[in-house]
C-alpha cells in the first residue's frame, strides 16, 4: 500500500510529469535517463527506468528499490532527450513509520501501549 | 592521478575488466549512450550492482555531451555509473587534458579521506616504534 511520506528502505514508485518549457506536458519522452541520490550523494544511476503511464499522459512512474530509498533525503533526476523537454527532479524526505503503522486497532510494538 | 589499479566484475560483456582510476574511457551506456569519461573512483553499491563506477564527464556546450549535464551549462558532470548497465568501456588513445586537470568534490573528498588515513597510520607507527623502544628499555 502506498503511503506517503515515502518509507525509508523500502522500495517505492515516485510519480511525476515531465514538462516543456511551456508547462504542457509531453508525452513519449525519448531516452529516458533517471538518476538518484541518497541524502546529497553522488547521483548514480536508477536500477530501473521511468515509464509513462498509458495512454499518452505525459506523466511517467520510476520505480525505486529499497536500497535506493535507503536514506532520510532521495531526489530523483529524470532526463529524456526529447526537444524542449525539461528534466524532471523529485525530492522526498522519508521516514521510518508511515501513518499506517501507527493504526489502530493496537499491533505489538505499533500503537501507544 | 590516483593510478589505482581496480578490478570491476559485472561491467556487462561477460569478462572482468581492469580499469584504472585516473584513466579516461569510451563508455557505452544503455540510457546514456555513447560517453567518454574519466574514472575516479569505485564505490560501494548495492543488491543490483555491487560496485559502482564513478565517472567525471566533460559537458561542456560544444563537447557533444551537453546532453548528460544535469543543469545546463555544466562543464563537469560527476554519475556513479552501475557497471550492469555498461555495454562497452574502452580505454581511450591519449588523454583529455582539459578534464583530467580538473578537479571536483569527490576527487578532493577523497583525497582528503586518503591523506587522513596517512596520518593515522604514520601516527599509528610512530605510537608503535615508542611502545617497542620503551620495551626495549
Amino acid at each position: 500500500m502506498a503511503d506517503w511520506p515515502a518509507k525509508k528502505n523500502a522500495a517505492f514508485n515516485v510519480h511525476f510529469p515531465i514538462y516543456d518549457a511551456d508547462g504542457d506536458l509531453v508525452t513519449g519522452a525519448a531516452s529516458l535517463d533517471s538518476e538518484v541520490s541518497i541524502d546529497h550523494g553522488t547521483f548514480a544511476d536508477c536500477s530501473n527506468e521511468a515509464t509513462e503511464i498509458a495512454t499518452s499522459s505525459g506523466v511517467y512512474y520510476l520505480a525505486l528499490t529499497a536500497d535506493e530509498m535507503n536514506g532520510d533525503i532521495i531526489t530523483t533526476i529524470t532526463k529524456t532527450s526529447t526537444s524542449g523537454a525539461k528534466t524532471a527532479v523529485n525530492v522526498m524526505y522519508t521516514v521510518t513509520r508511515q501513518l499506517v503503522d501507527l493504526a489502530f486497532p493496537v499491533t505489538s510494538g505499533r500503537g501507544w501501549t | 592521478m590516483i593510478g589505482l589499479e581496480a578490478g570491476i566484475e559485472g561491467v556487462n560483456m561477460g569478462m572482468t575488466k581492469n580499469l584504472v582510476i585516473g584513466k579516461v574511457y569510451a563508455i557505452g551506456h544503455k540510457r546514456k549512450g555513447d560517453f567518454r569519461a574519466q574514472l575516479i573512483d569505485i564505490v560501494p553499491g548495492d543488491a543490483q550492482d555491487p560496485q559502482l563506477l564513478t565517472f567525471k564527464i566533460d559537458t561542456r556546450p560544444g563537447s557533444g555531451q551537453e546532453r548528460l549535464a544535469r543543469s545546463k551549462g555544466a562543464s563537469i558532470t560527476v554519475t556513479n555509473v552501475r557497471p550492469s548497465l555498461v555495454v562497452r568501456i574502452d580505454e581511450m588513445p591519449g588523454n583529455d587534458e582539459w578534464l583530467l586537470s580538473q578537479r571536483v568534490a569527490e576527487e578532493r573528498r577523497k583525497r582528503a579521506d586518503a591523506e587522513k588515513e596517512a596520518q593515522q597510520v604514520e601516527v599509528g607507527q610512530k605510537r608503535f616504534s615508542k611502545i617497542m623502544a620503551m620495551i626495549a628499555e
